[in-house]
């Protein structure tokens, strides 16, 4: 009998699976991007489940709440998307079909034998304290080189959308 | 409110000091480059030199620390190695550069910023005992390339070929998290060699998720050095991409990838692992060898070429050891010098709005101009790999430490793909030196240059030779390289043998 | 166990239904608040001085016909206006709003859950918010909708930016990202946050008031542009609900800037008394954002991004960046010394506007040039 935990786990595992596959079949853009939305809010859910509510709740703050949101604003930007209905890769799909079931059988037989180890009890301050201090020394290298990184992006996204200056 | 400490840094600054002063370097060009516009022509390019000659100082100080590991990465001699090669690169595309962003009028701070920071990142992949700092160095070389494929925005090939590049390389990236992510919850580490470690040793009994892991990895690098079947989209980005951005992607990109693939090969997979480099390595050079002698364009030529190339770099990579990996590092650099010469003598062949790129173009062009007819047959006949030139040498070490390791087969075909690559180097060769020059045959292709272009494609043509005449000093230099890698991937095992996972398990907070 | 499930479950429906009961009353307080700044009189028919008006309104809506205009997406349609309630009210459910109080022999926090990072998570909701304008946007088949959602979902995350920065300067102050904490760092630290984060502070409210889509910064819905913006085609209760996300956010937000930057439910002086000086504050805030309606012309759309990307965002990093500074060299006094530097790095961002104000204004007399069109 599973206790409650694990059926709320499940329940959004459940939705982050039914999400994905949405995002992928459904025809309409936009549809397909408040999909992934769904999705990774539930992914954020299982986050919170496992303890790791910082975590969690950074993934609601940057994928829901800023890239979905920016996905859907250029999804409305770009006149002919939005009346387009007809967008899916059917051509691809003999090929993508027996490729994804056969990792995701594989995946799976796998994962199901690994003795997990499970979860970890909730940590008393919450896992911000940890994550920060782990951020500011262990991992400060990789931490500022992930600021370089955003920082080529911004430098590339401004350079290719400005206006030529004549 | 507690009172915090400044004692942060808990690891020696050095091991990222390279890495820090090329990306520092690279924000004071680009700062540079936005305040004074009207100096940017060469103010931003001699900046971009005095960086990189300032993060080689940097690196050869680093490595004679002889530093531990830290901050998840390793300082040792084949970072050295690895990383001056980079530079050298990253030197000669500024120098290269020059005549094709002044003449495109592409000028300015963000282009040689972007580069520094790709080259930086190509850096990074070579320097990191760990796959998550592998996989930032990943990015941090692919997002600027993204950008720089697609600088030229006024053309719409070069727009074709940013986004090709972007959405193929995004796929790549996921891939290589997704591996990192199940070797992570196969062996509970992150680091390379401990992560291979743990899976030899049977500390954890699911070795197929480690190698599903590692392959998805494998995925990720071989799309990065273009390895058929991960190669489709090389052709086409090099051809829209501008011309000293597709050079400094056929060298640094690729190094890059050869780098990482070095430090994962040194963690010691193997098993399916090898037949897979073994497969991999072999449908590489038949497949860029096969296709390159159809093509008319000398950017798409050059684009299979550099897939061939990768196919025998992969050999080095799958004889290992010392002899292998000391090859593969003399390998890239003979290669460094003839791709960017033959690009070099491209950009400038090619003429304004690269308008001539077709080999038809170049009929006879060795009449009017010596010097490019000269030069682009030194570049074509070591890429060949006809002897005494780097190329031949190159691909000499790399066959012999192949057979020594036990791989003849592989070797044959190896050498039966360099013959069918003689045919298509020496094509270039025999239109522009024996073909009649047609007056009215497509764009004329241009022979004028600045003195600086002519002079760096010379040095790149005795730096062929050279490399090819003086080579055993050179591979010493390089044989310092591999042991360094053999040596850190030992120490690593030697380091975490009492305490077997390293892993940030503190930081997950709740599943492994 | 049982216990506090039944007092956080009582916690739930007393706070939900008091904010959602705050709604009607704002709404009459700022037709009849506007109307007398504007010498008009306000409503004045439905019970003493128009009190019941909202009430009326209230009731005209909710058995009103639900309309689905043709051509619209009936689903995201629907989804639209909870999605703009929703957040609002779930945000609430971390604000503390009194000191611990005792009941049968236990404690209880006036709060309906004490989340340890309830910072994160209010921030968190507050991204969600966007949602209901692009959906209402999108779905309503509507050029004008569509204009008003990409206007507002653009203005939110703009300003999602200074907000953050803004709070995270507090957290660095406090130590902490649960908000009872936040609260408690102010008594100890014997002053409020509003004092040494007053650049914050300002931040703060001028992004608030963009992030709840009120006027002078309300494009998605101007009136004088795009009919109704996001909302032109909903009427009945759909609309209804619409109206009261905005007005459940505001009190939201002021609950939020009082705990932040006010001392939360700590009395100013003489005794606290629960809740009391909440709500004082509370509607201190509200007075202010209808006073701010009142009085500001609504700014033009690149006006409105170029004081959130070219003013609020660097001047927030400048505020991070003295505080962590502070914080770190100025050891025990370092409460003390921001209030000053607060100020002093406030003014000079004051001085820095007016400057480029005045060198705008004087290259281009008459109005200042648009930000994003290049000359």
């Amino acid at each position: 009998m599973p206790s409650v935990l694990q059926l709320v786990f499940l329940f959004f595992a459940a939705v982050t699976v039914v999400g994905a596959l949405a995002v992928v079949l459904v025809r309409n853009l936009f549809h397909a991007a408040l999909w992934l939305a769904v999705t990774f809010l539930s992914v954020a859910s299982l986050f919170i489940v496992l303890n790791a509510d910082f975590v969690g709740l950074s993934q609601v703050i940057v994928y829901v709440g800023a890239i979905s949101v920016l996905m859907l604003f250029a999804i409305m930007l770009t006149e002919d998307v939005v009346g387009a209905r007809g967008l899916s890769l059917r051509s691809a799909w003999p090929a993508a079909l027996p490729v994804a079931a056969g990792v995701c059988v594989v995946l799976v037989r796998w994962f199901a034998r690994y003795a997990w180890l499970p979860p970890q009890p909730p940590k008393p301050g919450g896992t911000a304290g940890t994550i920060g201090l782990a951020f500011i020394q262990k991992y400060l290298f990789a931490f500022e080189l992930a600021s370089v990184i955003l920082l080529a992006a911004l430098i590339g996204a401004i350079y290719l959308a400005k206006e030529e200056r004549s | 409110m507690t009172a915090p400490s400044l004692q942060i840094i808990t690891w020696n600054l050095w091991v990222s000091a390279p890495v820090c002063a090329l990306a520092a370097s690279a924000m004071v060009t680009l700062i540079a480059g936005a305040f004074w516009p009207a100096f940017a022509r060469w103010l931003t390019p001699c900046l971009a030199l005095g960086g990189i000659a300032l993060t080689a100082a940097f690196t050869i100080l680093a490595g004679m620390l002889g530093l531990p590991p830290a901050g998840m990465q390793v300082m040792d001699s084949f970072t050295v190695v690895f990383d001056l090669i980079i530079l050298i690169a990253a030197f000669i595309t500024v120098l290269v550069s020059n005549h094709y962003v002044t003449r495109e009028n592409l000028e300015r701070g963000e282009y040689y910023a972007l580069m520094m920071l790709s080259a930086s990142g190509a850096m990074l992949m070579a320097a990191s005992d760990n796959y998550v700092m592998m996989f930032l160095g990943l990015e941090l070389l692919s997002i600027p390339l993204y950008v720089l494929a697609g600088f030229s925005r006024g053309r719409s090939e070069s727009q074709e070929s940013a986004l090709k590049y972007l959405l193929l390389g995004a796929f790549a990236s996921a891939f290589f998290v997704f591996g990192a992510a199940l070797v992570f919850s196969a062996t509970g580490s992150t680091n390379i060699v401990v992560a291979g470690d743990a899976t030899e040793r049977a500390l954890v009994g699911t070795t197929p998720i480690y190698v599903i892991g590692l392959a998805m990895i494998l995925t990720a690098l071989a799309f990065k050095v273009a390895l058929v079947p991960f190669h489709m989209w090389t052709p086409d980005v090099y051809q829209g991409a501008p011309t000293s951005v597709t050079a400094f992607m056929a060298v640094v990109a690729k190094a890059a990838g050869f780098g990482a693939l070095a430090r994962v090969a040194a963690a010691g997979p193997e098993g399916s692992w090898t037949v897979l480099l073994w497969g991999l390595s072999a449908a590489t050079m038949i497949w860029g060898n096969l296709l390159a002698i159809s093509q008319n364009n000398i950017k798409r030529l050059l684009a299979y070429s550099s897939i061939a190339h990768a196919g025998y770099l992969l050999m080095g990579i799958l004889a290992g050891g010392r002899a292998g990996i000391s090859a593969v590092l003399f390998y890239l650099l003979a290669y460094a010098a003839m791709t960017f010469g033959a690009f070099a003598a491209v950009i400038i062949l090619a003429g304004r709005g690269d308008g001539a790129e077709d080999i038809e173009d170049y009929r006879g062009i060795a009449r009017r101009s010596p010097l490019l007819g000269w030069t682009m047959a030194i570049f074509m006949f070591s890429l060949a790999g006809l002897p005494p030139f780097a190329g031949f040498f190159g691909k000499l070490y790399l066959f012999s430490a192949a057979v020594e390791a036990g791989y003849p087969g592989l070797t044959v075909l190896a050498v039966l793909t360099s013959v069918m690559g003689v045919f298509y180097y020496l094509r270039v060769t025999v239109v522009m030196w024996m073909q009649e020059p047609e007056a009215e045959s497509g764009p004329a292709a241009q022979t004028s240059a600045p003195l600086l272009s002519r002079l760096v494609l010379s040095a790149l043509a005795v730096a062929v030779l050279a490399l090819g005449i003086f080579s055993s000093p050179v591979l010493r230099w390089t044989n310092s390289g591999s042991a360094g890698l053999e040596r850190s991937a030992e120490a690593a095992i030697q380091m975490t043998l009492p305490e077997p996972t390293n892993a940030p398990a503190a930081l997950s907070g709740g599943s492994r | 166990m049982l216990f506090d499930l039944i007092a956080s479950f009582i916690k739930a429906v007393l706070v939900f239904a008091v904010v959602m009961s705050f709604v009607p009353f704002l709404i009459w307080l700022e037709r009849k608040l506007v109307a007398w700044m504007q010498q008009r009189i306000g409503p004045n028919r439905t019970g003493p001085f128009g009190l019941l008006q909202p009430i009326a309104d209230a009731v005209k809506l909710i058995i009103k016909e639900n309309i689905f205009p043709s051509g619209v997406e009936k689903i995201t349609y629907f989804l639209a206006p909870m999605m703009s309630m929703i957040p609002a009210l779930a945000a609430f459910a971390v604000i503390p709003f009194g000191s611990p109080v005792r009941i049968m022999g236990r404690t209880v926090n006036l709060q309906v859950a004490d989340v340890n990072i309830g910072i994160l998570y209010i921030l968190a909701l507050s991204s969600l918010a966007v949602y209901g304008a692009v959906l209402a946007g999108w779905s309503s088949n509507n050029k004008y909708s569509l204009l008003g959602g990409l206007r507002t979902s653009a203005q939110m995350i703009s300003y999602e930016l200074p907000i953050g920065l803004s709070v995270v300067s507090i957290v660095l102050l406090t130590g902490s990202l649960s908000l009872n904490e936040v609260v408690r760092s102010q008594a100890s630290h014997g002053i409020w946050n509003i004092f040494p984060q007053f650049l914050g502070f300002i931040i703060l409210l001028i992004s608030y008031n963009a992030e709840l889509n009120r006027a002078p910064f309300d494009l998605g819905e101007a009136e004088s542009e795009i009919v109704a913006g996001y909302h032109t085609e909903y009427s009945g209760f759909r609309f209804a609900m619409f109206y009261m996300g905005e007005y459940v956010n505001m009190v939201t937000v002021a609950a939020l800037v009082t705990v932040l930057f006010l001392g939360g439910w700590q009395a100013p002086f003489g005794p606290e008394i629960p809740l009391l000086w909440f709500l004082i504050k509370i509607f201190a805030f509200i007075l202010l954002y209808m006073w701010v309606r009142a009085t500001f012309p609504r700014v033009r759309y690149d006006q409105l991004m170029a004081l959130g990307w070219k003013i609020l965002v660097p001047a927030s990093l400048a505020n991070l960046a003295m505080t962590a500074v502070i914080i770190v060299l100025g050891g025990p006094n370092a409460v003390r010394i921001l209030s000053v530097g607060s100020i002093v790095l406030a003014v000079l961002v004051g001085l820095v506007l007016k400057a480029a104000v005045a060198l705008r204004t004087k290259s281009a007399p008459g109005l200042a040039p648009p930000a994003g069109a290049g000359s």
